[in-house]
């Protein structure tokens, strides 16, 4: 019994330690990136090329004193950052970083990782509401007006690409696309998802929660030292999972092009018009196998990298998105959410039942 | 657009060049909608009469047997 629950523990280890260090590098990446696209240097004294900013930045704050305001509700203050972290990070244990590689893969995924984020409102609020200051309050009830407000997206979003895959597994979502991926299919609706997971994780320009302009900080105004780092990291932490999730949803999460495939493209392009011979093809198999097919651990790594590079795509989309477009208000950010994005998303929910049917394209399990 | 909101019912046509104008989102979201039951209406026989026929549905469970089955008298198989 105690040798499954260390193997347990292992596992969630194996997954959080390279999470946490993950998103450590992304905070780096948005400042090296933001730098490069703003024609200043970034970060570039601790460590090589700046590499290891985030490390000091984490020391210093955890050397830090801590400090309450007055008449704050010290349980609920320091608990809020503390469970906006758990659920931020509890989101990983059912990403599938290759086939069948996942803490758990249950069946019920997504809809676990949609409510995982959802309870992540909750630290948000208790956070703001016991610092026991205005800026905190008003940024704590931005923060959660606009997510339950844009979970609404994300959730009608999600609800088509299941109607495409009849699945809630993540692991049988990517499956089904091994055909195609479901960003050409659904592209419209990758575009939706990813504007609703920018305002979800609040990013700029959807950053209305923590307007330095207007709210000093927003619901973390009050939070230094170690609990801002928690606010920090799960912000940074939900900023990797959507990522993650996005290209799980719609762009084949761990399956890359089958190199097989391209080589067969070229060579039978090549040996039509003569240029090589069959020996060639043979001994290029013979390779190909003995180092892609049957070297478990370097079929592991292409999965892996291919998950990770998808994700670090979209990453540097969340910067990108951040470093050119200017703050919205919040009225306009809740009119984009409830008469733009949400009237759309339910067409798109008439519609596309109806085409699959039509056509007689209904996935499997729905029939 | 210049004068009041026209309304949808009384001048149709009108109604709708003013809320492609005014409320696009919505108005182009309806119309997306309205796509939905436009195929479901049009396509199944335009597919049937072009010959795309609906494939069969994929068998969940082992098929019945049709031939005669084997009336059992004892409880256990013929051994002799």
């Amino acid at each position: 019994m105690y040798y499954s629950i260390i193997i347990s523990l292992i596992e969630v280890v194996l997954v959080l330690v390279p999470a946490l260090l993950g998103i450590a590098y992304v905070t780096i990446a948005e400042r090296k990136t933001m730098a490069s696209m703003q024609r200043r240097l970034g970060p570039n004294f601790v460590g090589y090329y700046g590499l290891l900013q985030a490390f000091a930045d984490a020391l210093k704050l955890l050397l830090k004193e801590y400090v309450a305001p007055t008449q704050a509700n010290i349980i609920l203050f320091f608990l809020g950052p503390v469970i906006t972290l758990i659920f931020s990070l509890l989101g990983y244990a059912v990403i599938p970083y290759g086939p069948s590689l996942a803490i758990n893969d249950f069946s019920l995924g997504i809809y676990y990782i949609l409510a995982v984020s959802s309870l992540a409102t909750y630290g948000i609020l208790l956070a703001g509401w016991s610092a026991n200051s205005k800026y905190a309050f008003l940024g704590s009830l931005r923060s959660t007006a606009q997510l339950i407000s844009y979970e609404l997206v994300l959730s009608s979003a999600i609800l088509l690409v299941i109607m495409l895959t009849g699945s809630l597994n993540l692991s049988v979502n990517i499956e089904s696309q091994r055909a195609i991926w479901n960003i050409f299919p659904l592209l419209p609706v990758f575009i939706i998802f990813f504007i609703g997971s920018v305002a979800e994780t609040n990013r700029a320009p959807f950053d209305l929660a923590e307007a330095e302009s207007e709210l000093v900080s927003g619901f973390m105004t009050e939070h230094a030292a170690v609990v801002f780092v928690f606010f920090f990291l799960a912000e940074y932490g939900s900023i990797v999972l959507m990522c993650i999730l996005t290209s799980i949803l719609f762009l084949g999460g761990y399956l890359s092009i089958n190199s097989l495939d391209v080589f067969n493209f070229f060579y039978s392009i090549l040996f039509n018009i003569g240029f090589i011979d069959l020996n060639f093809f043979n001994i290029f198999y013979y390779f190909y196998k003995e180092i892609f097919v049957n070297n478990s651990i370097i079929e592991g790594l292409i999965y892996g990298l291919t998950i990770g590079l998808k994700s670090s795509i979209l990453i540097f989309l969340f910067i990108w998105v951040r470093a050119s477009f200017p703050r919205i208000r919040f009225d306009q950010l809740m009119a984009f959410c409830w008469t733009v994005l949400l009237p759309l998303l339910f067409a798109l929910i008439v519609l596309l039942p109806c085409i699959l049917y039509s056509y007689n394209i209904l996935p499997v399990n729905v029939l | 657009m210049s004068g009041a909101t026209p309304r949808f019912w009384a001048t149709p046509l009108k109604y709708c060049r003013w809320a492609a104008r005014e409320r696009p989102s919505l108005f182009w979201s309806c119309v997306i909608a309205g796509f939905g039951p436009l195929h479901l209406i049009v396509v199944p026989p335009v597919r049937r009469a072009l010959g795309d026929y609906d494939a069969p549905q994929i068998p969940m469970t082992y098929p019945v047997p049709t031939t005669p089955r084997k009336k059992l008298t004892e409880y256990g198989d013929e051994t002799e």
